[in-house]
């Protein structure tokens, strides 16, 4: 039976924004190019989870696709955030280590793409993440929790980190993406200052990851317009 | 502890400790990177240290961002400037406020690097104790002009990156080394059915540009109207760690290098 390889991530969609996820199927020196099977999955807290196995793609050679092509129907209606999963396998060559392939999530906007890595869940996991969260008169920031196990877990955000008003804060559920807003008081709690950027709210914040399956991001958006600006893999 | 006076750059919630412009002596940048290490070392067993490429000028700021550990009591950082040859240029010992992250606008430390393709550029490394988290961002006046998040690879892991190309963008990449050694790398472009590939050599601590339309021009055939799908692949010969961003100019006027250097 093949090993297979579990990157998550999460795309976005509305009429001005789509999503490509790009992977590049990778086992070091090894230069044939095996067929490679592909399990694609998108799933979020409106809709059920749809699931696509692809073939055609191949060890050592990059490929892309664009979500809103594949799930038209799924997407067209959509607004807003959704999680999703790939799953890469070798049949050809069971063992073969894929572990350093590469998946990426491309959100395409009329201005601007972002560009972030998924995570990986096969790896030696960190569960203690570590990182800046910022906000500003232009700028407000938010983590993304993605539940991909099968059962509901603590979301693994410290107490006053996030919005309270937004519920449920603790909760996530199986199959679930939240995103849920910094605190402007945990914000003022840190730094203020003036940058090159304007002023700025800068604090640390911890985070204790309750099981591999739990991935986390962090989102920066334009505080007028919502708009994604900066996305960050943790 | 002594409190130098402001340097004229911008440094927050943070005390220097020592900084190069007081009493840094020029000698070989790998005895100089071995003295330092080991001063903050002495403290910590353990250490987190990070590698990025910068550009700092009139079109570029590039920030620090640190984030202590947990744990860490002394909230203490050890930041080094080197230039595209990988020549140590400046160096600077910082200490946050415990518990609080900190911040160092790159611009005023950088005079010394060199410019390459327009920019003044180099690759900053950070030395914290471990746990702590490390991070720069690359920030533009220019509204057309992405910059990709850190790319880091190795021997093992290849760097990977979707392109758009067409006669309306330009696309550099800027790899940087933190080998002790040169770095030997190899990118290949991906686009259609051809897949030519070029090898560059990166000096120790140094930094290299590659214009993917200009190294690649032969084998592109653009089109005005439609952006090409295609892929670059970048892989290390060499056991040294490296980190790859990509930046990617749309433009309606002027092509990237001519941009900067108006």
């Amino acid at each position: 039976m093949s090993k297979v390889y579990h990157w998550v991530s999460f795309a976005y969609h509305d009429s001005t924004v789509k999503t490509a996820i790009h992977f590049f199927p990778y086992s070091g020196s090894i230069s044939s190019t095996y067929p490679v099977e592909l399990t694609l999955s998108v799933f979020g807290n409106d809709f059920e989870t749809v699931q696509i196995t692809m073939e055609g793609a191949r060890l050592s050679q990059p490929d892309g696709i664009i979500l809103d092509q594949v799930f038209p129907a799924l997407l067209s209606q959509y607004n807003g955030l959704y999680g999703v999963s790939l799953q890469l396998k070798c049949p050809q060559q069971p063992q073969l280590d894929l572990s350093n392939s590469v998946c990426l999530t491309e959100l395409i906007g009329a201005d601007q793409i972002l560009r972030f890595e998924a995570r990986l869940i096969n790896s030696a996991h960190n569960f203690e993440l570590n990182g800046v969260c910022r906000s500003s008169e232009d700028l407000t920031s938010s983590l993304v929790a993605i539940n991909v196990s099968d059962v509901v877990y603590n979301n693994g955000l410290p107490a006053g980190l996030v919005r309270s008003e937004q519920k449920p804060t603790n909760q996530l559920l199986s199959g679930s993406v939240q995103e849920l807003r910094i605190s402007d008081d945990y914000l003022k709690s840190g730094l203020n200052q003036v940058t090159s950027q304007g002023e700025m709210l800068i604090n640390s914040y911890h985070l204790q990851t309750p099981a591999p399956e739990i991935v986390y991001f962090y989102l920066e958006r334009n505080r007028q317009s919502n708009a994604l600006q900066n996305v960050q893999t943790l | 502890m002594k409190n130098y006076p402001p340097l004229g750059f911008n440094l927050f919630n943070s005390q220097i400790l020592i900084s190069m412009q007081e009493n840094f002596i020029f000698s070989d940048s790998n005895n100089i990177s071995k003295e330092s290490s080991a001063s903050v070392m002495s403290q910590v067993a353990e250490y987190s240290r990070s590698f990025f490429w910068f550009a700092a000028d009139e079109y570029f700021q590039s920030t620090l961002y640190i984030s202590p550990a947990r744990q860490d009591a002394h909230n203490q950082h050890q930041i080094k400037i080197y230039d595209i040859d990988g020549q140590l240029t400046n160096q600077l010992n910082v200490k946050f406020v415990h518990g609080l992250p900190g911040l160092v606008e790159l611009d005023g430390l950088v005079s010394n690097c060199k410019l390459q393709a327009g920019i003044r550029q180099g690759s900053v490394e950070v030395v914290s104790a471990a746990g702590t988290a490390h991070s720069c961002e690359i920030n533009t006046s220019n509204r057309e002009l992405t910059v990709s998040p850190v790319c880091k690879l190795s021997r093992e892991k290849a760097g990977f990156f979707p392109l758009h190309l067409s006669t309306k963008s330009q696309n550099m990449i800027a790899l940087n080394s933190l080998g002790q050694s040169d770095s030997m790398l190899k990118v290949r472009l991906y686009t259609g059915t051809r897949s030519p590939e070029l090898e560059i050599k990166i000096k120790a601590f140094g930094a290299e540009n590659l214009i993917i339309e200009e190294e690649f021009a032969e084998y592109l055939e653009l089109d005005p109207h439609h952006d090409q799908q295609a892929y670059l692949r970048i892989v290390s010969y060499t056991s040294n760690d490296l980190s790859v961003r990509l930046l990617e100019q749309k433009y309606s006027r002027t092509n990237f290098t001519q941009q900067v250097m108006e």
